[in-house]
């Protein structure tokens, strides 16, 4: 495999400037290295060049390479304790709201997240009283979510999380098998809007109750933490909820002190007020 | 200059003990860095720290995503997720599909500081049953670092050990003993 150095890396981050308007300099090192050296086998690309051609004169290339470039989801219901404390606080928060509930889903690129949280919201019968936002950074990403298909080799994981939830109905009768894959049966209705993040900073969803932010600040500096903690911030209401990975912490940012960590332990982060 | 930035230790299948005998031994002013990833449960978070805790002189977190890496710290790879070292000596978190089927991968932790360290960490083994960080071991040596393996005669489960022995040149096979005071000589 041809490992990357901080030049070349530099040189693919300065073509992409030209091509993309999202802030692909201050993303964490490590994992964007990887990244771009998988995306040069997965291609077969013979250097760092020839990938960047390709960036400059393919459209749709530019699209694959932004979806493959995002980390997929390898799970349903990561963290169940975390899943168990949404099915209490949050819902009970849904089933108190005056008006529609709104929910932002941001920068995942395949469903696990958006799907575990509709089938606990479905049982709970509170499907209609959300509007959910998802951004996503490729098309073929928001393509690939409402597929709504999950691969059935990690499945098993899946079934164990799903136990330690809900005793409900068994997570397999939400889903149909087709060869290698499993599809999620209806659950996702209209009243979820899908959103691309190359022009995030300047349509981001407003008014927002809940943001799912989950091991995405990961694959950021502390730059582009700040950046995107920032609108999320101007997103949410007051006492609005953020939540993020469970080793995720606010703690290396200049946000810690807007938002206040829920009591029962989880990574749920309450915002303060509009003044910072 | 100090000649090390980092210790590195991996392990698996039957290192719990290993790991504790090190920590306990290990001096209250230990001038570096203790980086663990060892593979464990991945619904069980918590426990495993306090269980190491127990008998170490230096205080064991589990780091959270761009926590700064301090001397005199022991770090706990944190469950579910890889253990990345990132320039700007901070932690980086993965959650990018498992390899050897093992997240945190012993291999992309090496791997990581091989590439930030090079010749100032030390990279150890210790016993486990599969591969996992045999060729972040080699990518250590490679530019330059420490390696040693915990002496297969001595592991519980020796295929990790043994596995990094066969794809390259350890620099050291120490039993536990000697790892120890190989540490408290730094």
């Amino acid at each position: 495999m041809t490992e990357l150095g901080i030049l070349d890396i530099r040189s693919i981050t300065g073509a992409l400037e030209k091509l993309h308007p999202f802030d692909f300099k201050n993303l964490a090192l490590t994992s964007f290295k990887r990244r771009l050296e998988y995306i040069i086998e997965k291609y077969q690309f013979r250097g760092v060049d020839e990938l960047i051609k390709k960036l400059q004169t393919d459209k749709d290339f530019l699209d694959d390479f932004l979806y493959d470039l995002t980390i997929k989801g390898t799970e349903l219901f990561r963290d169940p304790s975390l899943w168990r404390t949404i099915k209490t606080q949050i819902f009970n928060d849904i089933k108190n709201s005056i008006s529609t509930y709104k929910i932002w889903f941001c920068g995942n690129s395949t469903g696990e997240e958006l799907y575990s949280f509709m089938i606990l919201l479905n049982q709970a019968g509170l499907s209609d009283k959300v509007k959910i936002y998802v951004s996503c950074l490729s098309s073929k990403g928001i393509d690939n979510i409402k597929e709504k298909t999950i691969d059935t080799k990690q499945f098993e994981l899946s079934l164990s999380n799903y136990e330690r939830i809900s005793t409900n109905k068994p997570l397999l009768e939400y889903f149909s098998d087709k060869a290698n894959q499993r599809t999620l049966d209806t659950i996702l209705g209209n009243n979820i809007e899908f959103i691309k993040e190359n022009s995030i900073f300047e349509n981001a969803p407003e008014s927002i109750n809940l943001v799912f932010l989950r091991n995405q600040m990961i694959y950021f500096n502390q730059i582009l933490q700040e950046k995107f903690l920032g609108l999320i911030y101007r997103s949410l209401y007051t006492n609005g909820n953020l939540i993020i990975g469970v080793n995720e912490s606010l703690e290396n940012t200049s946000y810690s002190k807007n938002f206040i960590k829920d009591s029962s332990g989880e990574n749920i982060f309450k915002k303060k007020s509009n003044i910072r | 200059m100090q000649k090390y930035k980092a210790v590195i230790i991996g392990g698996s299948a039957g290192s719990f003990q290993v790991i504790t005998k090190i920590l306990s031994s290990l001096p209250k002013n230990f001038p570096l860095p203790v980086i663990l990833c060892l593979h464990r449960l991945k619904h069980v978070k918590s426990g495993f720290v306090e269980a190491l805790s127990i008998k170490s002189s230096l205080p064991i977190y589990e780091p959270n995503d761009k926590d700064h890496i301090k001397p005199g710290n022991i770090y706990l790879a944190p469950a579910n997720y890889h253990l990345f070292i990132e320039l700007g000596n901070r932690f980086a978190l993965s959650t990018e599909d498992q390899v050897n089927h093992s997240r945190p991968s012993i291999d992309l932790t090496f791997f990581t500081a091989a590439s930030v360290y090079r010749e100032k960490a030390i990279g150890i083994i210790l016993s486990g049953a599969n591969k996992d960080g045999a060729h972040g071991l080699k990518k250590m040596g490679e530019k330059g670092a420490t390696t040693i393996v915990q002496n297969p005669e001595e592991c519980q489960v020796a295929t990790m050990t043994k596995a990094a022995m066969e794809i390259s040149k350890i620099d050291h096979i120490f039993s536990t003993n000697e790892i120890i005071n190989f540490l408290k000589g730094l």
